[in-house]
């Protein structure tokens, strides 16, 4: 049935999916509010408020970057575990289905979405640390810090949504949390990673929110010092196997039972 | 539409408007010296060219690099020190003095593995590379074991082999053995006989160097005669005989005399040159002066045998053993990179020749190490130098006239700079006279201070009290200082600045004066500045009444006032509970 759109239609249909997921989002307090304002709060209260001075001066550029990941996996998680898992319960996802659009467009609509919450948590946490934590950074860090969080929230889009399609809408959230916050503190997101023991700092190695951390700090030269090919092995690695899980969901989901 | 072409725009203006720093361009040095005079590591070349590309030394002269003509200057390889103990900013420290390499003896296995990871690079850096035996062996209570680092040791013979394995899957370059022949080693236990020569089977087995750390003669005989590949440092009990000499000379041992911490237990005064040399001045930082200041005055040590260490370390050389500088910093009376200029010194004084002096320093060590192509300046060597005002074949001490580090091709900034604030203090100076809370009006605030922060269990408390001197109102520290760590303190620390790495310059003002009351006894007052790694103690006596105390600066040379972070009040010298008032406290002019 594709074949009767042009692309330019494709694209549209691409763009407004996009915008209604965002604008439902956002229209969803619930969630927005959250996932706004807790990245900046945690910034503000360890990184600026706390941290100040820390790690000779170097706390709040640090911290900008791990809170950025925790900032970007949140939506990441939450409008894909969360969302799929209630819009498949009510019916909706089955509605899109066998709707004219294609499925695609579900998808890439909620990924954008989630990385425009994650841009506007980004810009945040740039402004804040830059005004009240003296972050200085080139050019080039900011922008590839910002990129590569806003590309780094993919590997947790795939993790939402298998948990979305593996879990009832009563279930999603706990699953999600429970998923979501002991993952960024054994990431090191909110504490640095030096200061764990050995055995958490190996644990963390399974993470993707590690790699990508770990990713992103490079930018800045705080990383551990690995090689950014091993990280980003991982994080594929990781993705491929999420999205393989999901297809394999997606596919039991969607056969009539 | 609209709306994306509004968003990219205001992200990018907000990208923009983010604060970025002057932007610092570092290109590698492509370049050919010409009509340079150069020691290549083993010997010199007069009026030659050096060139240097892509952060390698490189054959010939190239034309599409540029030219500069060096008439009058003097290029060695970069200096390696092939004994220390490092971590934190050390291998910055030991950059802005030349030492491009630094052969570690037993330091963190954290901070190795981060090393091991930069130090292929040839991207530009601030710090030496570093090449480490990670954790030493040793036996539970031997030497090595007595730091706040709790390291594995070893029991027998038995356990060599795996023991060894577990260091070389942590990432140790060699492996560092402690031993004694005596059971019983000063304060400290030793490993077996046995268990050092099993150490060095297994640490060859894998491929390994086995170092071993001796003190006396018949120690290094025993290590020599189970196959050690060297001795990281010499020993002064008796000369060394020949029976030992030609062993080293037969098996190849090399030795790292390390005669500047020999200096250093000794109280040689080895280092005056070194803090009164003009050419050093403007690498010094106030750490690496205060630790030249120092000396380890180890007691149970003989009178001859600093002078039978360096008559050994000539007889070594004489008889042709490989013999390599290197200066156990950062123990007292021994500072990361600026020691190196010093334990050349020695060796020249020791008997060696200046050239043998300069081999040891650099080409020695890439012989006998396997440090990759460093230590030398034949073509595909890490462009790893110095630039020479002074010929070092006159003197020695010209190592000192660089004027150019170069690491990896990059030019380095080896100056130090100051970091203290210029701060004028208001009030007159006057930190707080406690007539409300533990306010002050100079400086940022008081926090209790105890060595737990260093790995000890004294306790320490701060409180207001009403009692005062001249007014109500005193700063009221308590706690209890436990014996166990090997300087204990416990008190009141006021933090100068918001950043303890940031100080202030105290150079306009001429004194410290406070009052002070409580359990009689002896107490200290602690000078923190940025640089060093042990705050500067000065020790005043408390009373049951009120009583002044001043500190004059200017009779503590060794503390950098021109950047202090910090000053702390400390109970320390005995253990026990402790009480102590601090009242009305100035920085007088």
């Amino acid at each position: 049935m594709d074949s009767t759109f042009s692309t330019a239609h494709v694209f549209k249909i691409y763009l407004t999916e996009s915008r209604m997921e965002f604008l439902k989002t956002i229209r969803t307090p619930a969630f927005a509010i959250p996932s706004l304002l807790f990245p900046i709060m945690f910034y503000a209260f360890f990184g600026l408020v706390f941290n100040r001075n820390g790690m000779g001066g170097q706390a709040p550029t640090y911290l900008l970057a791990t809170y950025g990941v925790f900032g970007v996996m949140g939506p990441a998680l939450f409008s894909f575990g969360v969302g799929v898992a209630s819009e498949k319960q009510q019916g909706w996802l089955a509605l899109k289905q066998v709707s004219p659009m294609p499925i695609g467009a579900y998808i890439v609509a909620k990924v954008m979405g989630s990385m425009l919450f994650g841009l506007i948590i980004m810009l945040q946490l740039f402004i804040i640390g830059a005004l009240f934590g003296d972050v200085v950074m080139t050019r080039y860090q900011w922008v590839a810090t910002l990129l590569v969080t806003l590309l780094g929230s993919l590997p947790f889009c795939a993790l939402g949504l298998w948990l979305g399609l593996k879990f009832s809408s009563q279930a999603a959230p706990a699953v999600v949390n429970l998923i979501y916050l002991p993952m960024s503190f054994l990431s090191g997101l909110w504490i640095p990673m030096q200061l764990f023991p050995e055995l958490m700092q190996s644990i963390a190695f399974a993470l993707p929110s590690f790699h990508l951390a770990q990713l992103v700090l490079k930018i800045q030269g705080n990383d551990l010092g690995y090689h950014w090919l091993m990280h980003l092995g991982c994080l594929a690695l990781i993705s491929a196997l999420l999205f393989a899980l999901s297809a394999q969901a997606f596919k039991k989901v969607s056969q009539p039972n | 539409m609209k709306w994306i072409i509004t968003s990219v725009v205001a992200v990018t203006l907000i990208i923009l408007l983010l604060p970025a720093p002057e932007p610092i361009e570092r290109k590698p040095l492509g370049v050919s010296y010409t009509n340079v005079t150069y020691f290549d590591g083993e010997q010199w070349h007069e009026n030659a060219v050096l060139s240097i590309r892509d952060g390698r030394v490189v054959a010939g002269n190239d034309n599409s690099l540029q030219q500069v003509d060096m008439s009058g200057k003097y290029i060695i390889p970069g200096l390696i020190d092939a004994h220390t103990h490092t971590w934190g900013d050390a291998l910055d420290q030991a950059l802005r003095f030349g030492v491009t390499t630094e052969l570690d003896m037993f330091t963190e296995v954290s901070f190795l593995q981060q090393q091991q990871r930069h130090r292929d690079s040839l991207q530009y850096t601030s710090a030496a590379d570093l090449f480490s035996a990670g954790t030493l062996i040793t036996s539970d209570g031997g030497h090595g074991s007595q730091y706040a680092v709790r390291i594995p040791t070893i029991e027998n013979a038995a356990q060599a082999e795996a023991f060894v394995h577990a260091r070389i899957e942590e990432g140790s370059d060699f492996i560092k053995i402690v031993y004694n022949r005596n059971p019983v080693y000063g304060p400290y236990t030793t490993i077996s006989h046995d268990t050092m020569a099993a150490t060095i089977r297994a640490a060859h087995k894998f491929g390994k160097l086995a170092v071993v750390h001796v003190s006396n003669h018949d120690s290094a005989l025993d290590a020599v005669n189970a196959g050690a590949n060297g001795l990281v440092h010499t020993f002064g009990d008796k000369l060394a005989s020949d029976e030992l000499l030609q062993a080293m000379l037969d098996n190849q041992v090399f030795v790292i005399p390390t005669l500047s911490v020999i200096a250093s237990m000794t109280n040689a005064g080895a280092n005056q040159s070194l803090l009164e040399s003009k050419m050093l001045a403007e690498h010094f930082n106030a750490g690496s002066r205060a630790a030249l200041q120092q000396s380890i005055n180890a007691s149970f040590v003989r009178p001859d045998y600093y002078t039978n260490a360096m008559a050994n370390t000539r007889l070594m050389n004489d008889k042709g053993i490989v013999v390599l500088a290197g200066t156990d910093a950062p123990n007292p009376g021994t500072a990361h990179g600026v020691s190196m200029h010093g334990e050349v010194m020695l060796l020249v004084a020791s008997g060696l020749s200046i050239d043998d002096a300069l081999r040891a320093a650099t080409s020695n060590a890439y012989s006998v190490f396997g440090i990759g192509e460093r230590g030398h300046l034949k073509p595909g060597a890490r462009a790893d130098l110095l630039v020479l005002d002074l010929d070092p074949r006159e003197d020695i001490t010209h190592t000192q006239s660089y004027s150019h580090v170069i690491k990896n091709g990059f030019l380095v900034e080896a100056k130090q700079e100051t970091t203290g604030q210029i701060v004028t203090l208001s009030d007159e100076g006057v930190i707080s006279q406690f007539e409300h809370d533990l306010g002050v009006l100079n400086g940022n605030e008081f926090v209790a201070t105890s060595d737990q922060i260093a790995g000890g269990t004294s306790t320490a408390n701060i409180e207001w009290q009403a009692q005062g001197c001249e007014t109500p109102g005193s700063l009221h520290a308590s706690g209890e200082i436990q014996s166990g760590f090997a300087a204990p303190w416990g008190g009141a620390y006021l933090a100068l600045t918001d950043n303890y790495q940031q100080g202030v310059n105290l150079t306009e003002y001429s004194r410290l004066a406070f009052n002070s009351f409580g359990e009689p006894g002896q107490y200290a007052v602690m000078f923190f500045t940025p640089e060093s790694v042990r705050p500067y103690m000065v020790a005043f006596n408390v009373a049951a009444n009120c009583a002044r105390v001043q500190i004059d600066f200017a009779q503590h040379t060794a503390v950098d006032w021109a950047n202090v972070s910090g000053i702390a009040w400390v109970a320390g010298q005995s253990s026990g509970e402790f009480t102590l008032a601090i009242d009305d406290i100035v920085i007088e002019n």
